[in-house]
């Protein structure tokens, strides 16, 4: 389906622009670090010390008053029949065992958000796949048959858009409930993980051995954003609907599947990539927030890691800033991977013009 | 609608026609929305095609000329079930083809193909040349029987390559895509995409418009040789009218979503009878020396909406020739210009303010000075006797803001014929529809029923 | 004999474009007499549209006039740049391309005026027809009441103008007397109820009444030449003959010079003295209309007009030109007649830059009849012909 001329156009846009090239570094980091988790993640996400809690990222060293037990020449000191306690200044310093800190629970931060990248990557892929693959049939078959189908099916559509995302999601998660599902690593349940960490010399200790799908999360997110999807695949469809090669096509007797497979939908797609790619972002900014409030289900995400940080923000703040960056970057680089896509191929598909 | 409908006009007889088209309509349907309905807007028709019959005989050309929005490209499509049509019949070789099922309109499209006017939209930008042709075989699953030592694909890729050698593509190319090739050669993969289905009938929809007249002659030539070679049908749909003289064997002109007159090409174009016929020949400029200064009287004002076509006779908004009533002894150009303002009247598109301006009353009560002042704008001779008398009173009507007597004043004396019955094309072989040439008795044709609408 | 008003000598246009350097006009010369309607035809790609754009100087990025000249017959300017520029004047006449760039767009509108195909493009949806007429119509009377100012970079109508016109709405811009020459220019197209009918927007219109209102627009300036670049091709026939018929009318009563581009052979025999054929950037030939018609030299003309059918006189077959109209990239130009790898009559001569010949010697009785064909000086010599698929070569020998 990618035409050799597609090709030459993705990379002669990308070879022009930087930030395209610097969108999908991170974007590719991103999938890169959610897949091989359990391969690089220096501990498992959920293992806590609490005697190392809320040490600060690599570079950073926080200063603290305690109250601790005054002692003198190794005894405590008691007076009046009490243990005398005095405030002392304690330094955490970050170590190399934690270069991103560790949280309130002494969770290793690095891992938390080397895991949440899995959450994320999962709503926000099969979320996308999901509300792409009803919207656009949806949106393709209102366009294409118009009427009746149209108006009902764009009619739903428009009130959809009408109601916050946020709150339509909320709803709809307090109805349905948190139903996620587990399901097997792959790599730690062949063993992999373990040979792999002993060979490049990580912490042995057992990774989790399940991958946390929020079932309900990716149904709801589908269903708040497959209008998107819709209105730009009905809009395309609408256009691609008059050329005259949908009309010869219907002329040599293809039947309304055919032509819609065949010719609507492959001269539809560029756009609804482009949107796909955005909206992969907007809706990990929506799992995001739907972890944030504790809905999602799943216990390691970079929105319910923000969350768990809020009660530290005034002493430890990279608890909820790391994950909160990690969020931000994903966001920014799957933008810069849709402006590329969109300036690659937007102006060739045709071929024409010139002077 | 008119009662004889069913006598169309047939040039050869005595041969099975391949195509007949009976009365044929087709009307678009607009606000028909959900949220038009809600708002209780009135659904608008279209009136594309309003009511049209011809014959192609097998092996002819007939032309389907018109100036753009006439419904000629409405009605090649029709014609394919493209787009379904509101009333009437056709017929292909005895087969009803509006009232084919879904396989049976699978198996007609074997039979009858369609090339398009723009060969940029007509090929589908992602597939390659080889893609485009098999894809009709493929549809269709063809061919049933192989021989066992090739596949399918093969013969089909195979069958692709010959054809496009013989549009006078090189084989070669079969792997390219659309963008790589010109116009001309685009327009010839759109031909070669119709054959493969080896049909005996083709709609040529404005196949070379979109062309320059240099490769325009190599494809008129290929479409000529290829009719030869396969014993094709055309209906060739154009707005050209040199090039329809060239290719067609008979010529079918549209006005409004009417056929305003049919014949044999030479016949048509030596001796055109319908008045636009006339003055659409008139107006196409001939690249010869003798054209040079050739001054053209040119059809007054542009083509009225089909929303909202004129009553009884199409044409007769822009027609030269308009038939005033028998007892009304009138010229052309004044009778012409009683009959603008009175459409103008009755379509509420006449601003009077401009006129008391003119005549400088406020108060709007010095009549005398409105009337001269009317005259003056809308009238470039004086009238006489009792059509002065008409007129007078219809002004004296409009000077009190009475439209509607005023457009009534005028239509007692000056209604034509023209706008109350609507002419058909009569039998024959080279029919007009048009009062100046015999139509059937008055009697007959119940004036245009009101319920049309 | 009517005196020239423009002179047009080896004007050249370029496109810089990613595929690379187009040469769209290429060295074309010709000209334009005091009322006359002068016919460019060619294809499309024939590169007649850049080169009424280059006339006006409307081309735009990434296309230049690259050389050439443009002279125009105007005393007034004359006087002016006669010390200051001696280069650009010669006699009455100036050469516009080496004016400034202020006096240059101070000529459209008094001096050039332009009409465009696609009527409905050309005028602004937002405002009335009346408006945008009124407008043309305001520009050149501030420029003849202020002609040093105009000539500045604002041409009367600056940004803090237009700020103040916005803010205090009975400050139009445009003046009742503007709008009163506005509603004439209309009558003076023929469109009926000019009053009303400038009060409406441009969709309110038909493509022909817009292409008047169009018409009209270009006259504000009363232009001494106007370029009418297919004017009536996005028209039906009949709405054309209405609009051929009054630009012809307004070219007499107005004393106009047009220069009427179009692909219509048949336009330009009812409309044009002398024409000009244009193939790959090149006028090929050039004279008046008889002897280019009656007397075709260059094979390609012959082979337009043989190619085109005729309403009256039906031939039974066409007799088109083979192949295909080539790309203006400069590297795949060469140096060679770029008509030759069409050309039924190539032959070892042509594949060498033609200069425009006199076709006296072919028996043209114009003694203006130019053509850039061997052909004209010699006659077609079959032992020196081309052989078939010898362009066809010469690619696959550049493509190895």
């Amino acid at each position: 389906m990618i035409s050799p001329r597609t090709l030459r156009n993705l990379k002669k846009e990308l070879s022009h622009s930087v930030l395209a090239k610097a969108g999908i570094v991170v974007v590719v980091f991103m999938v890169a670090m959610a897949i091989f988790a359990p391969l690089v993640a220096p501990y498992s996400p959920g293992q806590q010390n609490l005697d190392q809690a809320r040490e600060p990222p690599l570079g950073f060293t926080t200063k603290e008053t305690k109250e601790v037990t005054k002692t003198e020449n190794g005894s405590v000191v008691i007076e009046n029949g009490q243990v005398v306690t005095e405030n002392q200044t304690v330094y955490n310093n970050a170590t190399l065992a934690h270069p991103l800190g560790t949280d309130g629970n002494g969770r290793d931060i690095l891992s938390r958000v080397i895991y949440g990248a899995r959450t994320s990557m999962l709503v926000g892929l099969l979320g996308t796949a999901l509300a792409a693959l009803i919207g656009v049939t949806v949106g393709l078959s209102a366009g294409y048959y118009r009427g009746r189908v149209d108006d009902a099916l764009m009619r739903t559509a428009d009130i959809m858009l009408a109601f916050p995302s946020l709150i339509l999601a909320v709803a709809l998660v307090g109805v349905w409930g948190q139903a996620a599902f587990r399901i097997p690593d792959p790599f730690v349940a062949t063993g992999f993980t373990e040979w792999w960490r002993g060979l490049v010399g990580l912490s042995a200790g057992p990774m989790p051995g399940d991958i946390v799908l929020p079932g309900t999360v990716i149904v709801v997110v589908a269903l708040v954003n497959w209008v998107w999807f819709a209105r730009v695949s009905r809009g395309e469809a609408l256009s691609v609907r008059e050329e005259e090669y949908v009309k010869a096509a219907k002329a040599l007797g293809a039947n309304d599947s055919r032509v819609l497979g065949r010719h609507v939908l492959p001269n539809a797609i560029t756009p609804i990539l482009v949107l796909a790619t955005v909206q992969v972002a907007a809706i990990i900014l929506l799992e995001s927030a739907l972890s944030f409030l504790g809905l999602s289900g799943a216990s390691v995400s970079w929105g319910f890691d923000i969350a768990l940080g809020r009660q530290y923000q005034s002493t430890s703040w990279w608890i909820s800033a790391i994950p909160g960056i990690a969020i931000v970057l994903t966001v920014i680089g799957l933008n810069l991977v849709g402006d590329w896509l969109r300036d690659a191929l937007d102006p060739g598909i045709d071929g024409e013009g010139g002077v | 609608m008119t009662s004889d409908a069913e006598a169309a006009p047939d040039a050869a007889e005595g041969r099975e026609p391949v195509l007949s088209v009976r009365d044929l309509k087709k009307y678009y349907f607009e606000q028909d929305s959900f949220l038009d309905s809600l708002l209780r807007r009135e659904t608008q028709s279209v009136k594309a095609v309003d009511g049209i019959s011809f014959d192609i005989q097998k092996g002819e050309t007939l032309g389907l000329v018109g100036e753009s929005g006439c419904g000629k490209s409405t009605t090649g499509e029709t014609l394919l079930r493209l787009r379904e049509a509101t009333d009437g019949a056709i017929e292909f070789e005895g087969d009803d083809v509006l009232g084919m099922d879904r396989d049976e309109l699978k198996a007609f499209r074997r039979r009858a193909q369609i090339v398009f006017q723009d060969p940029f939209s007509s090929l589908d930008p992602r597939m390659t040349i080889g893609d485009i042709l098999v894809e009709p075989l493929k549809i269709h699953d063809l061919p049933a029987e192989v021989p066992s030592e090739q596949s399918k694909g093969e013969v089909r890729r195979e069958k692709a390559k010959d054809y496009l050698e013989r549009v006078g593509l090189s084989a070669g190319q079969i792997d390219r895509y659309p963008h790589e090739f010109s116009g001309g050669q685009r327009q010839r993969i759109g031909i070669a995409r119709a054959l493969m289905l080896e049909p005996e009938f083709i709609v040529l929809d404005e196949p070379v418009s979109a062309l320059d007249v240099s490769v325009q002659a190599q494809v008129l030539n290929l479409l000529d040789d290829l009719q030869d070679e396969f014993g094709l049908t055309y209906l060739f749909i154009a707005h050209d009218l040199s090039v329809v003289r060239h290719i067609c064997d008979r010529v079918a002109v549209m006005y409004l979503g009417n056929i305003v007159e049919l014949g044999p090409t030479d016949d048509l174009f030596d001796d055109p009878k319908h008045p636009y016929t006339q003055a659409l020949l008139d107006s196409v400029p001939r690249a010869a020396v003798e054209e040079q200064g050739r001054r053209v009287e040119p059809l007054p004002g542009d083509v009225p909406s089909p929303r909202n076509p004129p009553s009884g006779c199409r044409f007769r908004t822009r027609c030269p020739q308009v038939i005033p009533p028998k007892d009304v002894e009138i010229d052309q150009s004044t009778y012409r210009e009683v009959m603008d303002l009175r459409d103008r009247i009755e379509s509420n598109d006449l601003n009077l303010d401009t006129v008391w301006e003119r005549a400088d009353d406020e108060n709007r009560s010095d009549k005398p000075a409105f009337k001269r002042e009317f005259r003056a704008e809308f009238f470039a001779q004086g009238l006489s006797g009792e059509n002065e008398a008409t007129v007078e009173r219809a002004l004296d009507a409009l000077a009190e803001d009475d439209h509607d007597r005023a457009a009534e004043i005028l239509r007692e004396r000056f209604a034509s014929v023209c706008e109350q019955v609507r002419p058909v094309l009569q039998s024959g072989s080279h029919p007009a529809a048009c009062h100046l040439y015999e139509q059937p008795e008055r009697t007959e044709m119940a004036a245009e029923a009101p319920a049309d609408d | 004999m009517a005196d020239e008003i423009l002179k047009v000598r080896d004007l050249k246009t370029r496109f810089f474009t990613e595929e690379g350097q187009v040469n769209a006009v290429e060295g074309v010369s010709f000209d334009v007499r005091d009322g006359e309607i002068y016919g460019i035809v060619g294809e499309s790609g024939s590169g007649k549209s850049v080169t009424a754009l280059s006339l006006i100087d409307l081309v735009e990025s990434p296309g230049r006039v690259t050389s050439g000249e443009v002279w125009y017959r105007n005393t007034e300017l004359a006087e002016e740049f006669r010390d200051e520029n001696p280069e650009a004047v010669d006699g009455e006449f100036v050469d516009v391309r080496r004016l400034p760039k202020g006096v240059r767009r101070s000529l459209r509108g008094p001096s050039f005026s332009m009409i465009f195909q696609d009527p409905m493009s050309s005028f602004n949806p937002s405002l009335t027809v009346g408006e945008q007429i009124a407008e043309a119509v305001e520009v050149q009377r501030r420029a003849r009441a202020n002609p040093r100012r105009t000539r500045s970079r604002t041409q009367g109508y600056g940004l803090g103008k237009m700020l103040v016109d916005s803010l205090v709405p009975s400050k139009s811009y445009v003046q009742d007397a503007s709008m009163d020459r506005a509603v004439e220019l209309l009558e003076q197209v023929g469109i009926p109820d000019p009053v009303d009918r400038a009060d409406e927007y441009p969709h309110q219109f038909s493509g022909g009444m817009l292409q008047r209102a169009m018409i009209a627009q270009a006259l504000a300036g009363e232009p001494d030449v106007l370029v009418a670049d297919e004017p009536t091709t996005a028209l039906d026939v009949t709405i054309q003959a209405q609009i051929l018929n009054l630009l012809r009318d307004l070219q007499r009563d107005e004393g106009m010079s047009v220069v009427m581009i179009t692909h219509d052979l048949g336009v330009i025999a009812r409309m044009c003295d002398r024409v000009g054929v244009m193939y790959a950037g090149e006028i090929v030939e050039r004279g008046t209309l008889e002897d280019v018609f009656e007397n075709p030299v260059h094979p390609y003309t012959q082979g337009l007009l043989g190619s085109i059918p005729d309403l009256a006189d039906p031939a039974p077959r066409l007799q088109p030109i083979e192949g295909n109209v080539p790309s203006l990239i400069d590297s795949e130009m060469g140096d060679r007649c770029y008509f030759a790898d069409r050309c039924p009559k190539a032959m070892e001569d042509c594949l060498q830059r033609i200069p425009e010949f006199d076709a006296e010697k072919a028996g043209a009785s114009d003694d203006e009849h130019r053509v850039r064909c061997v052909l004209a000086e010699r006659q077609y010599d079959e032992s020196q012909a081309l052989h078939d698929g010898h362009f066809e070569e010469q690619e696959v020998a550049a493509d190895d």
